[in-house]
């Protein structure tokens, strides 16, 4: 059962922090967060940005963590299937939380 | 005991009844693997009537073949029989059939669960086709958008027999599902890892988790939406605080990994067959795992992108868009996986081989379309044309249609033992690919001409006619294929030509069998230590029938099998297995009383039925074959192993841990519905707030705890076997009894509440929380009858960790609804 | 996008096809197939190439949003079973009936609702979709060069009289839209 979490962990953390940025994304909205001001970026911008940084942070903790000999899977497939799943996190984490530093807001 | 005595003994323990009675007492997984692919089929092929009638309408402007009001139940019942009652009970048929004798085992881990899905399944398919004969089939698209599907758009019975026969139907889903996973993880031959599993476990495995976290979102809609229309409940009314645009999230929610859910399994297939036809091994198989796996979460951030033109802002869009695209990248990493797994052998082209041809023609352009779709404006002019209706077709019937006919053939041989003798199938092939071709090309450029999805007609002057023409004919050839494709297994069915044993040289277990297979599977289970033990040994089925293996002597009348250790394969326990009964499809049927009072509005029935359902349920428990010798017991080779049920985490264990996962997921919808409409609803606040009341949340919280810290203790008694752990027992009684009080007390007030979709939703979470109290008080009472009753009957630790499950996750439910909805007012 | 696909296919169709026509290399080793198959062709191949038809399409959807301006002239759709009605920010009280009148040459934002069920705005010639729902409004940012007469339909299916349900969009030069407002006025 250990093993099992150790592959579907990595995907399952993007998934929950994908979507809780998308989350945020529409609870910033609702609230205006567009229209506060906080040192030269709105409140929703600084919001973003930080959410996507801490998310990233997260993911490559739980990189860090499956390679590391403290969790690592005793089975040598399971430790390279939870590597290769925990990189490819990394990756959606950065390919599709990207638009949070980018695009115009609440538009 | 030589192997013809041996089959004699495993044949009489492990068959089902003769004739009728068989049918509908039989729990082995082969007999209910090939009635869910028979039943599976039978409605494909209810679907494609529909579907022709669909493009009977579509082939002339200005259609008078039917009038719209029955188009509309035509589309929409071709998309819901399509999706729900063929696709995924293929897969679920397939998977049970396939699965033990692919990991090399003699059943699935609950045989009885296995049937109770299926007869669930038929049951519910039965009252769509009911309503589809009726005239009373719901018409407002396989998505049942509200308010269109509200009672005040379609006021008929048609939508409920949508949300209640579907819902009938994804009960049978979930039980396969759990029953997919604990068969997958824990009932395989010794010594088979995870990494020596063959892929097709590795693609089901997945896939059951999907529909574990992909179904529970509909689910959740589907009642909501039903109360709605039943008891005014405006979760989807925006003048009521509601959001139809909740329905969209939930639906979607399910919705798109419905699409990878379909297509996986049939990844499967090609990962199993394509290389059996290259005479060589799958090329990066650990790749292939982490891409199906990769697959499966990034399918669950994509379900916006059906909802790209409501008006959600550009960043949000942008986030799915992104999503969208990066999932073509594990899709590619298995093409070219399965491409350079061709290069790596020496290819065949057999008639599997051609049906997966097929498949990587028409599921590419699918995909590249589907990359298409997934940039925004492009889907703001495409969304909702006959160009998506092309793109899905694409990918469904190339990305699952073609895969399975590739497995019906190659599986064949395996099921019947016989091989095909006429090359009706190589015809019906190319019939079924130029037809479809034909047909579902010219609807992409019909659809970039501006053809909406689902018009019932089209004026002259669109400049139409011609293409669509084309489409219906070609329509009409591929149905002709698809009636060959039937004509031959009948054919096939009908002529018994003895085939070899194993025709195309495969290297997995399901061949070191004889075929037709015995309903025992295997008359000793072997020990693996290859991801193709037959390619590895050639002696292996004969080693098999001399029961050089475990458990090669039949004990008894006992249905005997072993569980292995979730990650390494180490032969873990013993499991004894129930023989037939008429409890699975006596239970479906009260199950299905249950949803035909809903249905027709007699809500009576409603409890009467769940009380039949309960009491049954608890004689399912109890006729459990208890054990007959306790301690360890011989399984052959000289190994001895305790019996499931009295090892720590039995397979129960396991099937509830699954089922509360899915159960999890459905209360996290739940609140994901809360904070929507809190959030994003329009025409919130509520006039009225629920009130906090101290006294509801103290004694709420106190009895969650009570019951948590009784369980612990019950557990302790029973691992320490003196004294009976009648105090945990009580504790926890005492504490479901508080948390039970404090929920309907909170229920009471919020039933006030319900005419606007505030107090609607808090309405549900406590109910839900209220049921959850119930079902864990019924476990609890089972344990203390266990106790009362002492002797062979006393509680195993098994036992208690089951009934700790359900305690500990209503605790939690009780807890977390009680603090998020009594302190609500507070949080305006 | 279209060119793209059909060589990414013509691809897939030559590598399939050279698989049956070619004698297989000896002993090529699995790491270095896997190499060429899943790093190569698999991995890096997709990822170039849909990061760049990935910010492509974002950097296009933010240049079709709604950006403030002087001159926005706001109309509103009201969608319902089966029919559209017009409303016109700069004449209160005007309404028309399945036709929409707009000025060319302007940007326009349609504010979009449905007084029913869910339907959607579609002028195929001037924008992509935009779904009229109730209890929310939608604004779509729509600019036609050319005065003229343009087709619009629902393209969310809304029941029964989904097929026919269809409006027209009018797009005026600014004396025919001086008029147009000018006559409300009377």
């Amino acid at each position: 059962m250990k093993d099992v979490v150790r592959i579907v962990i990595a995907m399952l953390v993007w998934l929950a922090l994908f979507s809780a940025l998308y989350g945020l994304e529409g609870v910033g909205c609702a609230a205006g967060w567009q229209h506060i001001q906080v040192t030269g970026a709105t409140l929703f911008q600084a919001a973003m940005t930080l959410a996507f940084f801490v998310a990233l942070l997260i993911l490559a903790a739980v990189l860090v963590g499956l390679r590391s000999p403290l969790f690592r899977s005793a089975s040598p497939f399971v430790a390279h299937i939870s590597t290769m799943l925990a990189v490819a996190a990394l990756v959606a984490g950065a390919w599709t939380l990207f638009p949070a530093l980018a695009l115009s807001h609440c538009a | 005991m030589n192997a013809l005595a041996r089959h004699r003994a495993l044949s009489r323990i492990w068959s089902s009844q003769p004739g009728w009675r068989g049918v509908i007492s039989t729990v082995n997984h082969s007999d209910i693997g090939r009635m869910f692919l028979l039943v599976a089929t039978l409605f494909f092929l209810i679907g494609g009537v529909l579907a022709m009638l669909i493009r009977t309408q579509l082939a002339t402007a200005r259609s008078a073949f039917v009038a719209p009001a029955i188009y509309d139940q035509i589309f929409t019942m071709h998309g819901t029989v399509m999706m729900f009652l063929f696709a995924i009970p293929l897969f679920e048929g397939a998977a049970v059939y396939l699965l033990p004798k692919l990991l090399g085992t003699r059943d699935l881990a609950f045989p009885r669960l296995t049937a109770y899905g299926f007869w669930c399944y038929v049951f519910g398919g039965l009252m769509l086709v009911f309503a589809l004969l009726a005239g009373l089939a719901p018409d407002s698209g396989w998505f049942m958008y509200p308010p269109l599907s509200s009672s005040a758009h379609s006021p008929g019975v048609n939508a409920d027999f949508w949300l209640i026969g579907v819902t009938f139907v994804e009960v049978s889903a979930i039980a396969a599902a759990v029953e997919i996973c604990v068969s997958i993880l824990k009932f395989r031959a010794p010594g088979m890892s995870l990494d020596l599993m063959p892929i097709f476990a590795w693609y089901a495995l997945v896939t059951a988790l999907m529909i574990l976290m992909g179904f529970p979102p509909l689910i959740l809609g589907s009642i909501l939406l039903e109360l709605e229309r039943a008891f005014g409940f405006p979760f989807f009314e925006s003048a009521l605080g509601g959001s139809p645009l909740l329905w969209q999230h939930l639906f979607w929610l399910f919705g798109h990994p419905e699409v990878y859910i379909i297509f996986l399994p049939a990844a499967g297939v090609i990962s199993t067959v394509l290389p059996v036809m290259a005479r060589t091994t799958l090329l990066g198989y650990r790749w292939v795992v982490a891409a199906a796996v990769a697959l499966a979460f990034l399918s669950f951030g994509l379900w916006v992108h059906h909802m790209f033109a409501t008006g959600i802002p550009h960043m949000g869009l942008a986030f799915f868009s992104a999503a969208s695209t990066l999932v073509a990248v594990p899709t590619g990493i298995q093409i070219f996986a399965w491409l350079g797994t061709l290069w790596k052998g020496q290819p065949r082209l057999t008639l599997p081989m051609l049906y997966i041809i097929g498949f990587f023609f028409t599921f590419v352009i699918g995909g590249l379309t589907g990359v298409m779709v997934a940039i925004v404006p492009f889907d703001w002019q495409a969304h909702d044309t006959a160009f998506i209706t092309a793109h899905l077709h694409y990918v469904l019937f190339g990305g699952f249609v073609f895969p399975m006919l590739a497995g019906l053939y190659y599986w064949l041989p395996q099921l019947t033992g016989r091989k095909r003798f006429f090359r009706i199938g190589e015809m019906a092939f190319w019939l079924i690919f130029m037809g479809f071709n034909g047909a579902f090309l010219a609807m992409h450029w019909v659809g970039l001409l501006g053809q909406r999805r689902r018009i019932a007609w089209y004026p002259e002057n669109a400049g139409w006619t011609e293409i669509n023409l084309m489409s219906s004919i070609s329509a009409f050839v591929m149905a002709i294929g698809v009636a060959m494709v039937v004509f031959d297994i009948a054919l096939h069915a009908l002529l018994a030509i003895r085939g070899s044993r194993n025709p195309w040289g495969a290297g997995t277990l399901e061949w070191a069998m004889p075929t037709p297979p015995a309903a025992y599977n295997f008359a000793s289970i072997p020990i693996v230590g290859d991801r193709e033990p037959l390619a590895r040994d050639p002696e292996l089925a004969n080693k098999i029938a001399r029961g050089e293996y475990f458990l090669g002597a039949p004990r008894g009348e006992l249905r005997e099998t072993l569980t292995v250790d979730a990650a390494g394969g180490r032969p873990e326990a013993l499991v004894i297995f129930p023989g037939n009964s008429t409890l699975p499809i006596t239970l479906a049927a009260f199950t299905g009383a249950g949803f035909l009072g809903a249905l027709i509005r007699v809500y009576w029935v409603i409890p009467l039925a769940l009380l039949f359902v309960v009491g049954l349920s608890l004689r399912w428990g109890w006729s459990q074959r208890e054990a007959t010798h306790t301690g360890l017991q011989n399984v052959g080779r000289a190994t001895l192993l305790p019996q499931a049920i009295e090892t720590d985490r039995s397979p129960g264990w396991w099937g509830s841990a699954f089922l509360l996962g899915a159960d999890a997921v459905l209360y996290g919808s739940l609140f994901f519905g809360y904070a929507f409409l809190w959030t994003v609803g329009p025409n919130w606040p509520p006039p009225q707030w629920l009130s906090l009341s101290v006294l509801e949340l103290a004694l709420g919280l106190i009895g969650a705890a009570v019951e948590v810290i009784g369980i612990l203790l019950a557990g302790r008694a029973v691992s320490r076997s003196s004294p009976p752990p009648s105090l945990g027992i009580l504790l926890t009684l005492a504490g479901a009894a508080m948390t039970i009080a404090a929920l309907a007390m909170t229920l009471t007030r919020a039933g006030q509440l319900t005419d606007y979709a505030y107090g609607a939703t808090i309405f549900v979470m406590i109910a839900y929380a209220l049921i959850h109290a119930a079902i864990a008080a019924i476990t609890i009472c089972s344990l203390a009858y266990r106790t009362l009753r002492g002797g062979a009957a006393r509680p195993r630790t098994s036992n208690v960790n089951i009934v700790r499950l359900w305690t500990d996750y209503a605790a939690f439910v009780a807890a977390t609804s009680l603090i998020a909805t009594q302190f609500s007012s507070y949080l305006r | 996008m279209l060119a793209g696909s059909a060589a990414i296919f013509t691809l897939v169709m030559l590598l399939l096809l050279i698989a049956y026509r070619r004698t297989p290399a000896p002993h090529q080793s699995e790491h270095r197939q896997e190499r060429f198959w899943l790093y190569g062709l698999g991995l890096a191949f997709p990822l170039a190439t849909l990061a760049a038809l990935l910010i492509y399409g974002l950097v296009v959807g933010e240049t079709l949003l709604p950006k403030s301006g002087d001159d926005v002239v706001t109309v509103r759709a009201e969608a319902r079973q089966w029919s559209w009605s017009f409303g016109y920010a700069d004449a209160a009280g005007l309404r028309t009936q399945g036709v929409l009148h707009i000025p060319a040459g302007r940007p326009v934002d349609v504010e979009i609702t449905s007084l029913d069920v869910v339907h959607s705005f579609w002028a195929p010639r001037l924008a992509g979709k935009l779904d009229a729902i109730p209890g929310q409004v939608n604004v779509l940012r729509i600019e036609v060069a050319e005065p003229g007469e343009y087709q619009g339909v629902d393209a969310e299916f809304s029941g029964p009289g989904y097929s026919g349900d269809a409006f027209t969009v009018i797009a005026h030069d600014p004396a025919g839209w001086g008029a147009f407002l000018g006559r409300a006025k009377e």
